[in-house]
């Protein structure tokens, strides 16, 4: 069949790309190949429409990133209510500077992961990100600045202090 | 820097996509047959329960309307009749020490305007379908004038009482008629108006004091305070019938909390009791 063997193409090239994606927004590879293999679920359901997009992986990757968004908050509820219970745990320190980056991103507010994750990590222009995430172009270039700007400042202090990102 | 941040970012997208192992396509295949099943078995209990309950709910109303109407009671001589309150709902206002079980068929609203402005806790009652435009029951608590205070006993006289400071007692206006007089279930007195304008429907006042804990500022108004119930006014004779039913039952179900009970919490000040003329005294506020 021929839909089959095109579904299998499109899924055996971009799974990685967006696990690897999803994986820095949101910081766990668990989660992020939990998120993208229900997208691609749900795609493979409606894989006779979805081929005819013009970037089916794009499709993929909105339901990828709004499933992951949605566990984070409910994450971040959890952790919440844990952290009025317990000290919240230390994190390890990173052992080189791709890790420093790990831990800069993740100290970032979501919305300024997801712009960076997109418009570096996925390599789409601001109008695509802008497309992806819902919102206007304006919005995406503001983020972008002020994201740039606070993880620039996080890995200067990193570079300067060693051991910094705790 | 911009140029040394995408190369950081891409580098960790594509280290983490090199860890990436995916699953057998099949298994991604299984996971969206299965979903699809799932949806489409929601959809069906779905649509079933809709279905349900058009053919249900018309025919529970319908055995409703036949039932018999129940024979309206004298509004000057008998006593409200108890109808058990319905579960569900029910309307708080702690400030004014009770909350209500709506009737069914009925909300509940806060009062606008210059009473709630004031910071008095009025709530009223309203049909949730239109009868008529006045069609409403007020509740809110009042200091009624001591002569008419259902917890006076019969001709003792409240002797040397004064006006609360700046707000001049609550009167149900009787025009020298006689009051009429009852107890609810649970003990609580009331009193109701018999001289009726042609259009109106009633009004009660529950005796529902206001407790104090030892030591805890009183405000001297307690004893007098009731909860008045107000049905609003109709011309059309079955809006009133209606109206007067609800409004017994109302009296009846409505129940004290926080300030109204001995050890409740006092700290719901009423706002019917000025705050400005409190006075300290080491017992409990007295009852009527």
């Amino acid at each position: 069949m021929r839909g089959d063997d095109d579904f299998e193409d499109f899924y055996q090239t971009s799974y990685p790309r967006l696990v690897g994606q999803l994986t820095v927004l949101t910081g766990s590879l668990e989660d992020a190949e939990d998120a993208v293999q229900e997208a691609f679920a749900r795609a493979s359901t409606r894989w006779a429409r979805l081929r005819d997009y013009e970037a089916p992986e794009a499709w993929v990757r909105r339901v990828a990133l709004n499933l992951a968004t949605s566990g984070l908050r409910h994450t971040r509820r959890q952790l919440a209510a844990l952290t009025r219970m317990r000290a919240a745990a230390v994190e390890p320190a990173p052992a080189s500077d791709w890790l420093a980056i790990e831990v800069g991103l993740r100290r970032l507010p979501l919305r300024h992961r997801q712009v960076l994750v997109l418009f570096y990590g996925a390599d789409l222009s601001v109008e695509e990100v802008a497309r992806q995430l819902r919102v206007p172009t304006g919005t995406v270039k503001s983020r972008l600045a002020r994201a740039r700007a606070a993880l620039g400042a996080y890995l200067e202090e990193a570079q300067e202090e060693p051991g910094h990102a705790r | 820097m911009h140029d040394e941040l995408q190369r950081q970012i891409a580098e960790l997208v594509a280290d983490h996509a090199d860890r990436a192992t995916p699953p057998p396509i099949a298994a991604i295949r299984r996971r969206g047959r299965r979903r699809r099943a799932r949806l489409a078995g929601l959809t069906v209990c779905t649509v079933v329960a809709l279905l349900a309950s058009a053919v249900v709910v018309p025919r529970l109303l319908s055995d409703r309307s036949t039932s018999p109407i129940t024979r309206p009671v004298p509004t000057t001589t008998a006593p409200p009749t108890t109808r058990p309150a319905p579960a569900g709902q029910v309307a708080r206002v702690p400030a004014g020490g009770f909350e209500i079980p709506l009737p069914t068929g009925w909300r509940a609203r806060k009062v606008e305007g210059p009473p709630a402005e004031r910071g008095e806790a009025i709530i009223e009652l309203v049909p949730r379908r239109a009868m008529s435009l006045n069609a409403a029951i007020v509740l809110q608590t009042q200091i009624l004038t001591p002569e008419q205070h259902p917890g006076l006993p019969p001709g003792e006289e409240p002797g040397g009482v004064a006006s609360p400071e700046g707000l001049g007692f609550y009167s149900l206006d009787d025009r020298g008629r006689q009051l009429g007089r009852g107890r609810r279930p649970d003990g609580r007195p009331y009193v109701w108006r018999t001289r009726k304008l042609p259009d109106e429907v009633g009004e009660y006042a529950i005796a529902w004091p206001y407790h104090c804990h030892k030591s805890v500022a009183c405000p001297p108004g307690n004893r007098w305070r009731v909860l008045v119930v107000h049905a609003g006014r109709s011309d059309d004779p079955a809006v009133r019938q209606k109206l007067r039913k609800v409004a017994r039952q109302v009296v009846n179900t409505v129940r004290p909390i926080t300030n109204a009970l001995p050890g409740g919490d006092p700290a719901h000040l009423d706002p019917a009791l000025t705050v400005t003329t409190l006075t300290v005294i080491t017992t409990t506020g007295p009852r009527p």
